[in-house]
């Protein structure tokens, strides 16, 4: 059974997601939103079991970095 | 004259230089070209037909007067409709950019022109380059089929001949998917290789610029153009330049190649497959060294790209979106609304795992000097597709067909050079992308050389 706690997220979840993010939707918007947040959501809910550590997010995105980037750590 | 649209940049060159072809007539004859081509093929946003005539005169009057410029002076190349070309509108093949007007030239722009190139068209792009259709355009081995995207209508025209070198931009795949669908060379260089500076973003930290050609000698001429920091680009890199045409013809003797053993090739047509691994065996009895490699982080590549993608892309729109929405297409307008709605604590995630991903790629090419995998599962679709329909019956969104094989080279950074292999099952391009360490553009366009010096792909054309 999933964990995830939007997996079954519908309309009305998305009217209000949407209303926190200061978007103002048409009223036909959130039904057709449905399908992909929740395809969107699925795929960022398999991130969950990453172990990212002390991890920090890049300030500057900068491909040479990758030779000081802190070690992968992972479950499993 | 025609002929000579099909020939390798190196060609024409000499001729330009020697000035037994005069770029005066080159360039007319891209334009009739054009003019032939585009109602069935919907490559260009826009025809330049004066503006490209009058540089090429200009051009001309330098090479008479002896003052050649290099291997592009007098070549006609496009410019994908994300591009800045000053006096003309940056539509980005959107109804949201109608009233838009470039003030100044992106630094592609600059940079191609001041080596000499025309450019006598912008192409088509998927709105915003977000996607991978390019619903405009069609392809020119098939017009009723996709050019991909988002980068289709460069692949579309260079592929036809119409143009030497048409740009793209990459931020999951958008130079090389259509470089696949439609048979040519597209190379993606290593984040922060080239300027982005007037250049429509789609993400800022996935966004790529690079060229689509016919040739990998063509494509390394672009890049010699392209490449260099600048200051206005803020992920640009202030790394040296090599010469990426010194040793192109060096070949792969010894250069070890990896092979994925996961992922690259876990859902992909057969035919793509097949094709793949006979270009590898091309290079292996070159000299090569063929080493099986696991793909780390498989389950991870896509969801880090489209939380980073998307969650961008929505930054990047969020006043338009709240002020023009009814002019997006649907496509698009849906994914900036969901993009809206990605919790900043994902996004984040997404960045953190982005570096542990580049890292575990970093020590993957401990191991080898290049990995080659099939650029995209499959060839090009109908225009009118939505999903794509595997094998053993899979329903399958379009989207993940075309960006899963190609976002392990955004999100990493790395650069990537699509080369065709072949033909699929119903006898549209296949491709294979030769992916290399940070900065190591010059290794993989001689892999890549090497591919295309033993085969004949990049000759075929399409029936136009």
């Amino acid at each position: 059974m999933s964990k995830s706690t939007r997996a079954d997220l519908g309309a009305p979840e998305i009217a209000a997601l949407a209303k926190g993010a200061n978007l103002r939707l048409a009223p036909d918007r959130p039904a057709h939103l449905v399908e992909p947040l929740r395809g969107i959501f699925q795929l960022l809910d398999r991130l969950d079991d990453v172990v990212l550590g002390e991890t920090a997010p890049a300030s500057r995105y900068d491909a040479r970095a990758s030779a000081s980037a802190p070690k992968v750590h992972r479950d499993g | 004259m025609d002929e000579l649209l099909h020939r390798p940049i190196d060609e024409v060159a000499a001729l330009i230089r020697t000035r037994e072809l005069s770029p005066v007539e080159l360039v007319d004859a891209a334009l009739a070209l054009i003019d032939a081509m585009e109602p069935k093929l919907s490559a260009f946003s826009v025809v330049l037909h004066d503006r490209a005539r009058a540089a090429a005169a200009k051009a001309e009057a330098e090479i008479v007067g002896g003052a050649y410029r290099g291997p592009l002076h007098g070549i006609p190349i496009g410019m994908k409709e994300l591009y800045d070309v000053k006096g003309l509108p940056t539509t980005c093949s959107s109804k949201v950019r109608h009233d838009h007007l470039a003030t100044q030239d992106s630094a592609s722009t600059e940079l191609l022109e001041a080596a000499g190139a025309i450019v006598v068209g912008k192409t088509e792009t998927h709105e915003f380059a977000f996607g991978i259709k390019t619903p405009r355009s069609g392809n020119p081995w098939n017009p009723g089929c996709i050019p991909g995207g988002s980068s289709g209508g460069s692949g579309a025209a260079v592929a036809a001949g119409a143009l030497f070198m048409g740009m793209g931009s990459d931020t999951g795949g958008s130079i090389r998917i259509p470089a696949a669908l439609c048979g040519t060379v597209g190379i993606k260089p290593t984040f922060g290789r080239c300027s982005r500076f007037g250049v429509a973003s789609l993400s800022w930290s996935l966004d790529h610029v690079g060229p689509l050609t016919r040739t990998v000698k063509d494509a390394a001429h672009c890049l010699q153009a392209l490449a260099g920091h600048d200051a206005r680009d803020p992920g640009s890199a202030d790394v040296p330049v090599p010469y990426f045409s010194a040793g192109i013809d060096g070949g792969v003797e010894g250069l070890r190649i990896g092979v994925p053993r996961n992922y690259f090739f876990t859902q992909v047509e057969p035919e793509v497959e097949a094709a793949t691994r006979a270009a590898v065996r091309v290079l292996e009895r070159r000299g090569a060294e063929i080493v099986e490699v696991e793909i780390p982080f498989a389950d991870e590549i896509l969801p880090v790209e489209y939380g980073l993608c998307l969650a961008e892309a929505s930054a990047y729109h969020r006043e338009t979106l709240r002020t023009r929405a009814e002019l997006y297409e649907p496509d698009v307008r849906t994914f900036l609304e969901a993009g809206e709605l990605i919790p900043a604590t994902d996004y984040i995630q997404c960045q953190r795992l982005r570096l542990q991903i580049r890292e575990a790629f970093a020590e993957l090419f401990a191991d080898v000097d290049v990995i080659m995998a099939p650029t995209v599962a499959a060839e090009a679709v109908e225009r009118d597709a939505d999903s794509y329909t595997w094998p053993d019956g899979t329903v399958e969104s379009l989207n993940p067909v075309y960006v899963r094989l190609s976002a392990p080279a955004n999100v990493t950074g790395l650069p990537s050079i699509a080369v065709p292999t072949g033909f699929g099952a119903r006898g549209l391009p296949v491709s294979a992308q030769i992916i290399g360490p940070a900065f190591g553009e010059a290794t993989i366009l001689r892999a890549a050389q090497a591919h295309e010096a033993a085969t004949d792909w990049h000759t075929r054309r399409p029936p136009l």
